[in-house]
Order: C-alpha cells, then structure tokens, then sequence
C-alpha cells in the first residue's frame, strides 16, 4: 500500500465496534483507521488519499452530525453513518447534509463494504473535481479586475459592442480584454470558457464561490 | 535567909509597937500610934508579925492607958474601949494582910503574865510572817486602807499586777491603777460604803503594769473595835475579766438570738412542758395584735374550723412528746386567717423530761394558694389527658412506662403494671415488634424525637394500626427527664394510605413500563452495539477464512471477540429483562454500587446523545443496603433521567451528572444525584404527584421515587444545588449485618 492508496476512517465510541469494523475493512484489503472520538479524528494527521469515513451518530461529546457539518465544507470525505438506533429525522438531516449512507446497526458486511466502494469512487471524483476547480482558481486568479467584470459577460453571450454599451467602454477594449481572459484561462473556444465559468460558479454580478 | 527575913519581920513588929508606946505616951494618943504600928508590922511583916503587933499593941494599951494604969487588970469601965481599940487593930491587921495577899497574888500573876506575854508575841510574829505570806500569795490584790479609806497596806499580787511600788500605792496612791471611768463612777459608791460601813462589793477595771484594764471585783469588809467604829478596811480585788468577757459575749449572743427571733419571718412561741404558752418573739405580737397575756388564751386566734384539730393535735403531743405538726389558720390583726405550718419540738432535760416546748409557725399561704391553683391546673390536665382521644403515656429516661391514660387502659384492657417492664411490647404485633424496639431504643439513647407506626393489641384481640411519637422532656441541663408519647389510631387512615399505595404501585408498575418505552431507543442501542460487533466480527471472520491464503490469525481473533461481545449482549438482555420484571418487593441485601452502575450502563446512550457528561463518585466499600433491587433500579433510573432531562434546555454550560455514594451514618448509605440542569424552584413539592416541568411528563416520577424510598424505610430530599442544578439525595438503611 502507498500513501495514495484509499483509506477508511472509522470513528465510534464503542471499542467493540471499532474492532470489528477494523477488522472486517481491513480482510478486504483496505486501509483503515479507527477513532474513539470525533476531537480524536479532527486532530489526527491524514494522508493526502481517497477516503471515507464511518461514523457513529451517537458519540460523546460531539455528535456524528455536528462532525459531518465541520466536515462539509472542507474536503472532508464521504461519511456513512452508521447508527444503533436509525430514527427517521437524523437519518433525513444525514442524508441532507451529505452522506453517502445511512446503516442502522448491525449492518451486513455487504452493505458497509459496497458504502464503503462507492464513498471512495466518490471522493476520488471529489478529489479530481477539486483538482480541476484548482487549476481553474489558478488561472481566474491571473484575471486583472476589470477582466473579472468582463468574463461573465462574454460568458452570457453578450457581443463585444454590448458589452462595451454596458461597461461604458469602447468595443475595441472588450475585444482586447475577451482575447486576454481566454489566453489566460486557457480556453480553446468560448463553449470550454462558459463550462469553466459554470465550473467557478460565475455568473453575472457575482464573484467565484462563496 | 527566910529564917533571917521572918526575924527581921517579927522585929519589926515589936519595934513598930514599942515606937508606938514610946510616941503614944508623951503625947497621951495611944490608939491612933498603935494603929499605925499595927499597919506597919501587917504590911511589911505579914500576918505571924500583924497578929505580934495586935496582940503586943492590947497588952501596951490595956497596961498603960486603960485605968487602972499599968495594971493589966481591966476596970468594968473600960471594957467597952479596949475592945474597941482591939477590933480596930484586928480589922487593920486583917485589912492590911488581904490587902497584902492580893498584893502578892497579883504580882505573882504578873511575873506569870510577864513570862506567858513573851512567848505569845514571839508567836505573834511567825503568825504574822506566815499570814503575810498568805495575803501576799493568793491569788488575788488584796489590800487594808485606814477607816478614812487610805490604803496602808497592798499586797505583793496587787503590787505585781499594777506593776506600782507599795510606796506610790500607800495612801491615795493606788488611785493611779484604777480606771478613770470607774473612779468617777464609783466614788458615790465608795461615799456610800464609808458611810454605812458593811461588806460590800462593786465592779471595776484596774489597769495592768503593762497598761490593760481588766475587770475586777472589789470586795471589801470593815473592821470593827468593840464599840463599833470601823478601825481598818480590807478588800481584795479578783479577776472577773474572763467571767466578764464570757458574760458580755453571752448577753451579746442572747441579743443576738433574741434579734434573731424577732426578726425572723416566722412566728415562734415556746410552750411550758404542760402546754401553756410561754414566750413569744415580736413577730407573733405583731401578727396577731395582741399582746402576751392575751395570746395565753390562743384558741382565739386559731380559725374556728381547725381548732378541734389543732387542739386536738396539741394535747397529743403534750401528753407523749411527739412533734407537734400541723397546718392551721391564724388570725391577723385585721381579722384575716391565713394559713401558717406549726412545728413544735421538745426540748428535754437530761432525764428525758420535756422542759420546754418550741414552736415555729410558718406563712404558707401564698404556698397553700399555688399548690391549690396548681391541684386545679392538675386536675384540668389530667382532665384532658384522660379524655382525649388518643392514647397518652410516659415513661422514664431509661423507657419503664411510669403512666398511660385512661384510653390506654380501656383500649387494651390491660393495667398500668402490665405496660411497665417493656410489657406494652407483648401487645404489639410480632411483625412491628422488631421496629419499634429499634427506634424507642435510638431514641432513648440519643434523645431524638421517637417516631414509629405499629399494630397494638385491642381488647378483644384485633390489631390496630397506631401513629406513636414520643418528645423527651429535659431539664436546665439538657438532660432527658421524661419522655411524653401519645399513640393515634390511624386505622382508617391506614387502610386508605394502603389503598393509595396500591394505587402508586400499579402506576409506578405503569410508570416503570413507560420508562422503559421511553428507554427503547437506548435499549435498542445497547443491544445492537454487540450485535453489531457480533455481525462484523462474523463477517471479517468469514473473510479471513475466505482469503487465499486464508488468515487463520485474524479470523481467531475475530472469532473471539464474536463470543466476548454475545457475551455482552447476553448481559445487556439480562439487564433490560429485569427492569420489565415484575416481582414481589423483596429485601435482599444489595450492593447499591452495583445497582448504580447498572443503571448508568442502560442510560450510557441517552447520556451520550443528549451529551450529558457522567461523573461517578462511589466509594467501594460501600456496606449493603437491604431493598427491592428492580424498585431500587427504577428509583436511580428515575433521578438519573429526572437529571438528564432537567438539563435539556442547558446551552451555556456543560451537561454534567454526577452521582456520588457514601455511608451516611452508622446505619444509613446515602446516595447523592446532582445535575448543572435548570434547577427547583420548591425543592419540596416536585415530590407531589402530577408536579412536572416538562411539557409529556405525567409528574409521577418522583412521587414514586418517594414512595420506593420510604418503603425502604430511607428518606428522599431535593436541594438546589451550589452553581446549576438540582441535588437529589436519599438515604437507605444498612442491612442489619452490617448495623454494627
């Protein structure tokens, strides 16, 4: 196994589970490590893999939903939750917050390894997107500010001359500003510079992701 | 020489006659010279010469002066003047000799005189020396003063005593040694004394050589001559100052006694021995307004009502000398009676018989007032005691029943001699016996309030159920003097807290059950916790033993901990059942450690969820309790989740139960239950039935606590805490092998 091979994280207060959970991930040939508590798993050093994370909804201290949205912005892993008592409303709020499953205990090997696959294909396009999202953000970046103004309304379709009339400027600077935006984006054709843009989440009056 | 003399004798008889002749014939006188002659020879020569000159001197005159002259012969005419001149010479002759004879006899009797006065005086002054001895060695002054009263004699004692020498005493002198005082005093005396001349004595201080007077007595006696004058005075002077002193200390101390009877507040008589009123002190006089004479006649004073018996009473005790003692009115100089206590003892002389009666009489009015107000209040309370309708009685410091009221005795039909010596016990129901004998014995030793329900004994058999409280009454000293109890038939009230508690112990049944229901979640959780492990371990097992190669080391390793963790499962399934189980109460000794720690176990996942930190303070030699171990269960369960929920609403601080065990006293385990929740408004009433704060409860959980509690014979109480929070506690007692 090398640094980049795909990890689980296993948090649960119960060291009976944690043991068992460990063990049954790692016969299947997985990377696994186990956490008593959600402050033990924040502060522990994380390889830089495809991961997810089996969690316990009920845990001392802090819950497993309250981890899950301290997860969620980051790049938190996948999380499935696995519960001993799966009542409907913090199965829904798991479910809406982002989990790839939901597993009332005791759970099939089954069930939890296929959560497992799929949380880790997941975050292995997760990791990929946000890959992409990077280079994108490197090249945006490298955008003056009144190039910033200009890409959402090249992006929307609008002409040079429109544009112009909007900004209060010559038509002849759009152009000059519409040939620096795709140079510095690296965009082929307008069609990739409105996916990037739609990557970025740019529309018009607005700046990149929040 | 006799010889000689008695010639010279009779010479001289007959030369004195023939001088007479010789003288008588000149001149012619014979009888007269004759005479003389006769006188002469009688007196010088005694009676042979007398009788010579007689007879010589008749011859001479009869010869010649009678005629016929010178013839003897005697002429008829004669004869009448010689015998004459005869009986005139015989009667000078024997004249003369018994003038002669006295002569000699009483110069014999001088010489004899002369010679007996020589010896006497010699006599006279050994008697002297001997007497002045005496005076000068008895024991008291003495001294002679001339009959003018200046002293011409002190003896040595007196000398000695006044330290003055007999030369300044002589005289007036001995004025110095006498007191002034009593010089000025007594100088009427001694005018009076000089006066009338008798023995006499009076009283006076002489002064000492060293300066200190002293008393004396001063006797003196006269001396008189045979006509009566007074020649000298003696007198001596003794020593009374000691008399004097015990005499002054005497009458002091009689004035004393006497200021001490008049003064005091009683009245006081003394009685001759035949009963008749003798003296009486100031106070009596004043008293009674009369004075002695009148008080003789005492039957007057004495209130008509009790005279027969005091009389009675009196003569009594004249007759046989017993005290006298006696309760009677006596009348005020104002007409009022009011009470007095007489005592009256004899005092007897050394044979026995009684010389004097002495009687006190003491006011005792204002006493015989009280102890009548006090007889009324009595009355009044045994009154109350005896008719109230409860059960009254008391009993010494140590428990002996010393009274029971009327209802006692009625109710159980038994005497007051059968509840003393611990017999009320025997009425007790045996079940109640054991109880009650504990308590009245910690509060007997203790001195707390004595609290206990039994069953006593009626009359005719059936047992009824009593309230019985008991209050030490004790002295300044905080000592227990008494104790007070009362016993209430509560009977009826009984059966109807029996009806109630049925009631509660169906809906705690209910309750228990919805706890449980409320539980299920958690119960669920701890269930599947090892199932889960079970499930997974079996799968990662299957997997090890499916790998090529198989892991034969894994899969043990899984494979044990799939019957470890079954284990547990079995465990938490045991626990669950237990609290659905519904058995009789039952008193086992318990471990309340144990039953605590079984109780957090099931709560583990509520706690956990509801992010309540669980702190546990159990001390581990924790003596066991006797109990119900379900009903002791739901209580902690109920305090636990009674702590878990109060601090739902807390955002601001941490969640924090803490359970703390601990022995109480030395018989009771207390359990402590503190939560950082919202807190007791009234630590008291969130014990009522249908009291809740929470929006679903139905209140009844810590009614139930209480009841388990005190079904246990424990106490359960609530505080608000120091900080957040609510404090629960309750007290469970020993199991007996542990009550050391």
């Amino acid at each position: 196994m090398t640094s980049a091979d795909p990890i689980v994280f296993v948090v649960d207060d119960d060291h009976r589970v944690r043991e068992a959970l460990c063990s049954l991930i790692a016969s299947v040939g997985l990377r696994v490590t186990a956490y008593g508590s959600a402050t033990e798993f924040l502060e522990a050093e994380k390889p830089d893999a495809p991961a997810c994370l089996v969690l316990d909804l009920q845990l001392p201290g802090s819950s497993g939903l309250e981890l899950q949205r301290e997860l969620a912005n980051g790049s938190g892993p996948p999380i499935i939750f696995i519960t001993g008592h799966g009542d409907i409303p913090s199965s829904v709020r798991a479910m809406k917050a982002g989990a790839i499953e939901f597993l009332p205990k005791p759970f099939g090997d089954e069930e939890l390894l296929a959560a497992i696959d799929a949380a880790l294909a997941l975050d292995r396009k997760g990791r990929r997107e946000r890959a992409e999202l990077a280079e994108l953000q490197k090249h945006y970046a490298l955008l003056t500010p009144r190039e910033r103004e200009v890409l959402p309304f090249v992006v929307a379709g609008l002409a040079n001359k429109q544009t112009a009339a909007e900004l209060g400027t010559s038509e002849i600077t759009i152009g000059v500003h519409r040939g620096q935006i795709m140079r510095k984006m690296g965009a082929r054709s307008l069609a990739e510079l409105v996916r990037m843009a739609d990557k970025l989440t740019l529309t018009r009056g607005a700046g990149p992701a929040k | 020489m006799r010889v000689l003399s008695k010639v010279w004798r009779y010479g001289l008889a007959a030369i004195s006659c023939g001088l007479a002749l010789a003288v008588a014939i000149p001149l012619d006188s014979p009888s007269s010279c004759f005479f003389l002659a006769v006188m002469v020879s009688s007196l010088y020569g005694g009676k042979g010469p007398g009788a010579l000159s007689v007879l010589l001197s008749s011859l001479a005159f009869d010869y010649f002066f009678l005629p016929p002259r010178y013839h003897l012969w005697i002429q008829q005419s004669s004869y009448l003047r010689f015998a004459v001149f005869l009986g005139a010479v015989l009667l000078i002759a024997v004249l003369i000799e018994a003038k002669r004879r006295a002569e000699d006899a009483r110069r014999e009797i001088d010489d004899k005189y002369r010679e007996a006065s020589a010896g006497a005086l010699d006599e006279a002054r050994k008697s002297e020396a001997r007497l002045r001895l005496i005076i000068d060695s008895i024991p008291a002054p003495a001294w002679s003063s001339r009959a003018d009263g200046s002293t011409d004699f002190v003896n040595r004692r007196w000398l000695d005593y006044t330290g003055i020498t007999a030369e300044e005493a002589l005289g007036w002198g001995w004025k110095v040694a006498y007191h002034p005082d009593d010089l000025a005093r007594n100088a009427d005396y001694w005018r009076s004394v000089l006066a009338s001349p008798e023995e006499r004595e009076v009283e006076g201080r002489l002064r000492r050589f060293d300066g200190t007077y002293r008393w004396f007595l001063f006797r003196v006696c006269p001396l008189r001559d045979e006509s009566g004058r007074v020649v000298q005075w003696y007198g001596t002077c003794i020593d009374i100052e000691d008399r004097k002193q015990a005499a002054d200390a005497l009458r002091a101390s009689e004035l004393n006694f006497r200021l001490i009877v008049d003064s005091i507040p009683g009245l006081l008589c003394t009685n001759t021995a035949a009963g008749e009123l003798e003296l009486v002190n100031e106070t009596l006089l004043n008293y009674t307004g009369k004075p002695l004479e009148e008080l003789k006649h005492w039957s007057e004073v004495v209130h008509p009502g009790d005279l027969p018996a005091v009389t009675g009473l009196w003569s009594r005790s004249v007759a046989t000398g017993r005290p006298f003692n006696v309760e009677v009115r006596i009348r005020r100089a104002d007409g009022a009676y009011r009470w007095f206590h007489c005592r009256g003892l004899p005092s007897r002389d050394v044979d026995g018989r009684i010389v004097r009666w002495y009687n006190l009489l003491i006011d005792v009015e204002d006493r015989i007032n009280a102890e009548e107000a006090l007889r009324a209040s009595e009355s009044h309370l045994r009154l109350i005691t005896e008719t109230i309708p409860a059960l009254v009685w008391r009993t010494t410091p140590d428990g002996g029943v010393d009274y029971v009221n009327r209802r006692v005795l009625e109710y159980t039909g038994k005497r007051l001699e059968d509840w003393g010596n611990a017999g009320w016990l025997r009425l007790l129901h045996p079940d109640d016996v054991d109880s009650t004998v504990r308590r009245w014995r910690q509060s007997t030793e203790t001195g707390q309030s004595y609290q206990v329900a039994y069953r006593l004994q009626r009359a005719d058999g059936a047992y009824r159920w009593f309230d019985a409280r008991g209050e030490p009454l004790r002295d300044s000293e905080g000592r227990v003097v008494q104790w007070y109890g009362i016993c209430i038939d509560m009977e009826d009230s009984k059966r109807t807290e029996d009806a109630l508690r049925n009631t509660q112990e169906r809906l705690s049944i209910a309750s228990q059950v919805a706890t449980v229901g409320e539980l299920s979640a958690s119960i669920a959780h701890e269930v599947n916790q090892p199932l889960t492990a079970v499930v997974s371990n079996g799968n990662a097992c299957l997997r090890w033993l499916a790998a090529q190669p198989p892991n034969l080391a894994k899969a043990k390793e899984a494979a044990e901990r799939i019957v470890r963790d079954g284990k547990d499962a079995g465990e938490v399934v045991r626990r669950i059942r237990s609290l659905f189980k519904r058995a009789a109460h039952e008193e086992v000794p318990l471990d309340l450690n144990e039953v605590i720690v079984e109780v957090l176990s099931l709560l583990r996942n509520e706690t956990a969820k509801r992010r309540v930190t669980v702190e546990t303070d159990l001390r581990p030699d924790l003596a066991p309790v006797t109990g119900d171990r379900v009903q002791l269960q739901q209580l902690i369960l109920n305090l636990l989740l009674n702590g878990v929920e109060a601090m739902d609403p807390v955002t601001d601080h941490p969640k924090r139960l803490f359970i703390r065990s601990k022995r109480d006293s030395d018989d009771t385990v207390l359990v402590e239950i503190r939560d950082s929740g919202v807190g007791l408004k009234d630590p008291e009433t969130v014990f009522d039935a249908f009291f809740t704060t929470k929006a679903n409860g139905m209140g009844m959980g810590l009614a139930i606590c209480r009841s388990i509690v005190q079904a246990h014979n424990g106490r359960l109480w609530a505080a608000s805490g120091e900080g957040p929070g609510a404090t629960f506690c309750f007290t469970l007692p020993l199991h007996l092998s542990s009550v050391s």
